[in-house]
C-alpha cells in the first residue's frame, strides 16, 4: 500500500500543489493543504484499501482551499489593474502576463476559478473536470466558457489598425 | 458550426454575443475546418471589433497555456512521502487501546504476563487444575488491561509490584492465595471498564 501511496505523491503532487497555489496565492499555505490531501489520502488507503482516483485527490485538494480561503478575512483588493498601453497585449513581457493571469484566475468566483486552473491549466478532460466540481459536462462548458469571457474582460484591449 | 459561421457572415451585429464568443472559441480550439476558419478570416478583416476579439481571446488563449504546473519544494515531498511512516508509528503508539492488541499483541507485556501466569499456577499448587489455569490466565490479563491503561509511570510501579510477587513466589514465599473468583463466571477482559 505504501508503494501505491508513493506513487500517487510522485505522479499527482504537481498537481494538487498547482491547484493550491493557484487558489491560495500562498506557497506555504499551499505546502499545508498538499500536506493535509496527502494525509487524507493515506487515511483513506489504510481504511479502505481501494484505488484512489486523481480526481478524488484533487477533490479534495480543492474543498481544503476553499475551507482556507472562507476563513481569511475579506479581500478588499481586486486584480491589479495593467496600465491600458498602446502595445499589443500579446507583446507583453511573458512574466508580466503570466504574473497578472494568475491574480486574475485567483480572482475569479468559484466554480470559475477552478475550471480555469483544471482545464487551462492543468489541461484536463472536461469529464474528469465534471467529475471533480460534481456538474454536468453542460454546465462545465458554460460556466468554463464564462469564466475566460469574465477573464478576457479583464485583458487590456487591444488596438487593432 | 454551421449556424455560427453563416449568422457571422451574414451578420454580426444580429448575432447573439455567445455566439460571436463561441465561434472565437472553437477557432481557438482548433474545431474549426480551414473553410469555415477563412471564413472568419474574411469577416473579421472588415469588421475590427470582431478582429480585436479574436486577437483579445488568441493572447488570453496563449498566455494560459503558457502556465506552469508549479515545481514542487523538495521538502514538501519528503514530508509527503514521509506520511505513511509517521502515521503508521503514532498508531503504534496507540495500540495497546485497541482491545485487539492484548490479545495478539507480541509486546513484553504479554510474554511476561504468559510466563507471570504459568510460574504463579506452579508456585502456588505443584499440580493445578485446567480450570486454574486458565483463570490465572484471565487474573493477568485483567492485570495486564490496568497495565496499559497506566502508561509510563504507573507501568513501572505495577511491573516492579509484579516483580516482587514473582521473586517472594520463586523464593518459596508465596503470598496466602486468596480464593479465586467463581470459577464458573470468570471476569472476562472484555468486561472490564477502563
Amino acid at each position: 500500500m505504501q508503494k501505491r501511496f508513493n506513487a500517487m505523491v510522485r505522479e499527482h503532487q504537481h498537481r494538487v500543489f498547482t491547484l493550491a497555489v493557484y487558489m491560495l496565492r500562498d506557497r506555504a499555505e499551499a505546502e499545508d493543504v498538499t500536506q493535509e490531501t496527502y494525509l487524507k489520502l493515506w487515511q483513506r488507503m489504510e481504511k479502505t484499501g481501494e484505488e484512489v482516483k486523481r480526481a478524488w485527490l484533487l477533490q479534495v485538494a480543492r474543498n481544503g482551499c476553499i475551507d482556507r480561503i472562507r476563513k481569511r478575512r475579506p479581500q478588499t483588493s481586486e486584480v491589479p489593474e495593467i496600465e491600458d498601453h498602446r502595445d499589443p497585449v500579446f507583446a507583453m513581457e511573458q512574466d508580466q502576463l503570466g504574473k497578472w493571469l494568475k491574480d486574475a484566475i485567483t480572482n475569479l468566483k468559484e466554480p470559475y476559478r477552478s475550471l480555469v486552473i483544471f482545464r487551462d491549466v492543468q489541461q484536463h478532460s472536461y469529464l474528469e473536470i465534471a467529475e471533480m466540481l460534481e456538474l454536468s459536462l453542460s454546465q462545465v462548458k458554460i460556466n468554463l466558457y464564462r469564466a475566460r469571457q469574465q477573464l478576457r474582460a479583464k485583458l487590456p484591449k487591444v488596438e487593432t489598425t | 458550426m454551421k449556424d455560427h459561421m453563416s449568422d457571422i457572415m451574414n451578420n454580426k451585429t444580429k448575432m447573439s454575443q455567445q455566439t460571436f464568443d463561441d465561434a472565437i472559441e472553437e477557432l481557438l480550439a482548433g474545431d474549426l475546418d480551414m473553410q469555415q476558419a477563412e471564413l472568419l478570416k474574411q469577416a473579421s478583416a472588415s469588421d475590427q471589433a470582431m478582429a480585436s476579439a479574436i486577437i483579445d481571446a488568441w493572447a488570453l488563449r496563449k498566455g494560459l497555456d503558457e502556465l506552469e504546473l508549479e515545481s514542487v519544494p523538495a521538502t514538501l515531498e519528503a514530508r509527503l512521502l514521509a506520511i505513511p511512516s509517521q502515521f503508521q508509528a503514532r498508531n503504534n503508539r496507540f495500540a495497546w487501546l485497541n482491545p485487539a492488541s492484548w490479545q495478539v499483541g507480541q509486546s513484553w507485556a504479554i510474554g511476561s504476563a504468559l510466563a507471570m501466569s504459568l510460574i504463579i499456577a506452579i508456585g502456588i499448587n505443584s499440580q493445578p487444575n485446567r480450570a486454574e489455569i486458565l483463570q490465572a490466565r484471565e487474573d493477568i490479563q485483567i492485570a495486564l488491561a490496568y497495565l496499559g491503561k497506566s502508561l509510563n509511570q504507573a507501568d513501572r510501579v505495577t511491573r516492579d509490584e509484579l516483580n516482587q510477587q514473582m521473586h517472594k513466589i520463586l523464593a518459596g514465599q508465596a503470598p496466602p492465595r486468596q480464593h479465586h473468583r467463581d470459577i464458573e463466571n470468570p471476569i472476562k477482559v472484555e468486561n472490564i471498564d477502563l
